[in-house]
């Protein structure tokens, strides 16, 4: 993701009219880098991203219950949360070894 | 053969009627009397009468007599022993206090009459249940309110009406609005108000004080002078009793008079009901409990297992007796409590009475539904009832409760579903992942710039190239 946008960078006489009126504000950058992840992205690694997100989300409802209704059963919310964490983890791993802008690192 | 079953029925009917017994013993039927002079006992005719009407076996012995002996081989010769001869030094041959003392260890119930010579052997004795006699040669001595009859004032015979409201002792007619008279010649004793044991029953009104020549309360009926501060009212004790943790009982009174034939004849004396009351008392004749059965069970099953579980729901149950008017009744109360513990209890309730099945049976159930605590080790069950008056009741049992096994607790938690349905989730996550990836087909390419487009293509090309192997 930050080789994308490094790449973007680099060579704005090749973007497109709108990238190239991205201001300074937050919100512009914002909506810059969503652009150019939707267009950019191949959609393999937009499915991974996916999983990412729902590993997040399914992570955070567990973190939040645990945290409303306490550490009883203490082991089961490791294993829930920790199943989360981890298939985030290893999801991250495969975007990472797959994305084609690291070709160079992982022949 | 027919004739002689119905002979001993009869004999036996016949026999029973005769005896015409108001109240028989709990705990047996000898009773030593002891009293100064043999001649000495005419004086006791009416209440050693009444003694022998509710079935007790009296030999009357002299104090002097050196054939008295308490025990004979480390068993007791008497159930009961009664004190009439406060002047002696010693009874029998050699029989000093702590004769005494062991007798009422060994479970024998004394009852012991002082005067205002009283010897040196009753102090001791009374000291040994918390009971300070008075010095010797002084007595207590009410100028308000005294025997008075003929016009001859006698300030040294207390009328004595006030009473402590111990029911099982004294029942509830004697305190009241309208309390009986008991007329009291003899010496006054302090008690121990903190000791749980001893319950003094009768004491001094607020004129009762205790005197001697010496401070001016003689039989001249001269008056104290306002700088003397000697035992007085509620703290001044006459008639005493005490029970030892093993259900002896031992009454103390500072007046052999009190026992006399004289002053329960008196008009308006009502000594000869004191008597009876206090006698019945210590003579294991009322107020006695008992505790004829107990058990324990999974309410559940009805069966009681040899090991409880932590958590267990059990049942307790426990059957008391009291024993008043000669027979067994079925004793009730609304505080019976029923303890489990191990070092600190755990479990304290209180049990509820169930209600009868047989209306004539001599014991009343109490019973309690526990849940058993979280811990496991070994419990004792204890119902410990010691109430002023009654005798104790101390049962206890010792049970084990053993820790879960790990297949007993329960498989899913209701309050881990949230954790189960997450990890099931995360597994449906993963197939849809590894699905999308496997099948995945680039969408067609939507670009407007040389270099996205070159970039596309160059992707698309790396994809299909490391893709390949993958499906296979």
């Amino acid at each position: 993701m930050a080789r994308e946008s490094a790449a973007a960078a680099a060579a704005p006489e090749t973007t497109t009219a709108a990238a190239f009126n991205a201001s300074a504000s937050v919100s512009g950058i914002v909506s810059s880098l969503a652009r150019e992840y939707t267009a950019n992205t191949p959609q393999r690694l937009k499915v991974i991203d996916t999983y990412m997100v729902f590993c997040v989300a399914v992570g955070i409802v567990q973190f939040v219950y645990c945290g409303l209704v306490g550490t009883f059963p203490y082991n089961a919310f490791l294993a829930g949360f920790g199943s989360a964490v981890a298939c985030f983890v290893f999801a991250a791993n495969l975007r990472m070894k797959t994305n084609p802008k690291n070709r160079a690192q992982f022949p | 053969m027919r004739l002689l079953p119905s002979l001993g029925i009869c004999l036996a009917l016949g026999g029973a009627w005769l005896k015409a017994v108001e109240a028989k013993s709990a705990t047996g039927d000898r009773v030593l009397v002891l009293v100064p002079t043999t001649e000495s006992a005419k004086q006791y005719t009416y209440f050693l009468g009444t003694l022998e009407t509710r079935g007790f076996d009296i030999s009357v012995r002299a104090a002097s007599n050196s054939s008295v002996a308490l025990h004979l081989d480390g068993e007791r010769l008497y159930d009961h022993a009664i004190l009439l001869s406060p002047a002696a030094k010693k009874f029998g041959s050699d029989l000093t206090a702590h004769n005494f003392i062991r007798f009422v260890d060994d479970g024998g119930n004394l009852l012991v009459a002082a005067s205002s010579e009283l010897s040196d052997f009753h102090r001791k004795l009374g000291a040994q249940f918390g009971v300070e006699f008075e010095k010797r040669g002084s007595r207590a001595i009410d100028h308000v309110s005294h025997l008075s009859e003929n016009g001859s004032d006698d300030h040294s015979v207390v009328a004595a009406h006030r009473f402590f409201g111990v029911p099982a002792v004294l029942p509830s007619t004697f305190g009241g609005n309208n309390p009986g008279t008991v007329l009291y010649k003899g010496i006054a004793h302090k008690y121990e108000a903190k000791n749980p044991l001893l319950v003094p029953v009768l004491v001094g009104s607020t004129t009762t004080y205790s005197g001697n020549a010496a401070t001016g309360g003689d039989s001249d009926n001269k008056a104290l002078s306002p700088m003397d501060t000697p035992l007085s009212g509620k703290a001044l004790g006459l008639v005493s009793v005490f029970q030892t943790r093993s259900n002896a009982r031992v009454a103390f009174s500072g007046s052999t008079e009190l026992f006399s034939d004289s002053l329960m004849k008196k008009h308006g004396s009502s000594n000869t009901q004191f008597v009876t009351e206090v006698s019945k008392w210590v003579l294991q004749e009322k107020s006695v409990l008992r505790e004829t059965g107990h058990r324990h069970h999974l309410l559940s099953t009805g069966e009681k297992p040899e090991y409880y579980r932590i958590g267990n729901e059990m049942v307790y149950e426990i059957d008391l007796s009291v024993y008043r008017d000669d027979a067994w009744h079925p004793y009730v109360a609304n505080d019976v409590q029923f303890e489990a513990i191990m070092l600190d209890p755990y479990v304290r309730l209180t049990l509820n009475r169930t209600l009868p099945t047989d209306s004539k049976s001599p014991l009343a159930t109490y019973r309690g539904d526990i849940k058993l605590p979280d811990r496991y080790g070994t419990f004792t069950f204890r119902v410990n009832y010691k109430r002023t008056g009654y005798s104790n009741v101390d049962v206890k049992d010792t049970v084990a409760i053993w820790p879960l096994r790990h297949d007993e607790y329960p498989r899913f938690l209701t309050a881990a579903y949230p954790y189960y349905t997450s990890s099931f989730v995360m597994i449906i996550g993963f197939l849809a992942l590894s699905t999308a990836w496997l099948w995945n087909a680039e969408p067609k390419a939507k670009t407007n710039v040389k270099d996205e487009g070159k970039t596309k293509t160059k992707t698309k090309t790396k994809q299909s190239a490391t893709s390949k192997p993958k499906p296979n």
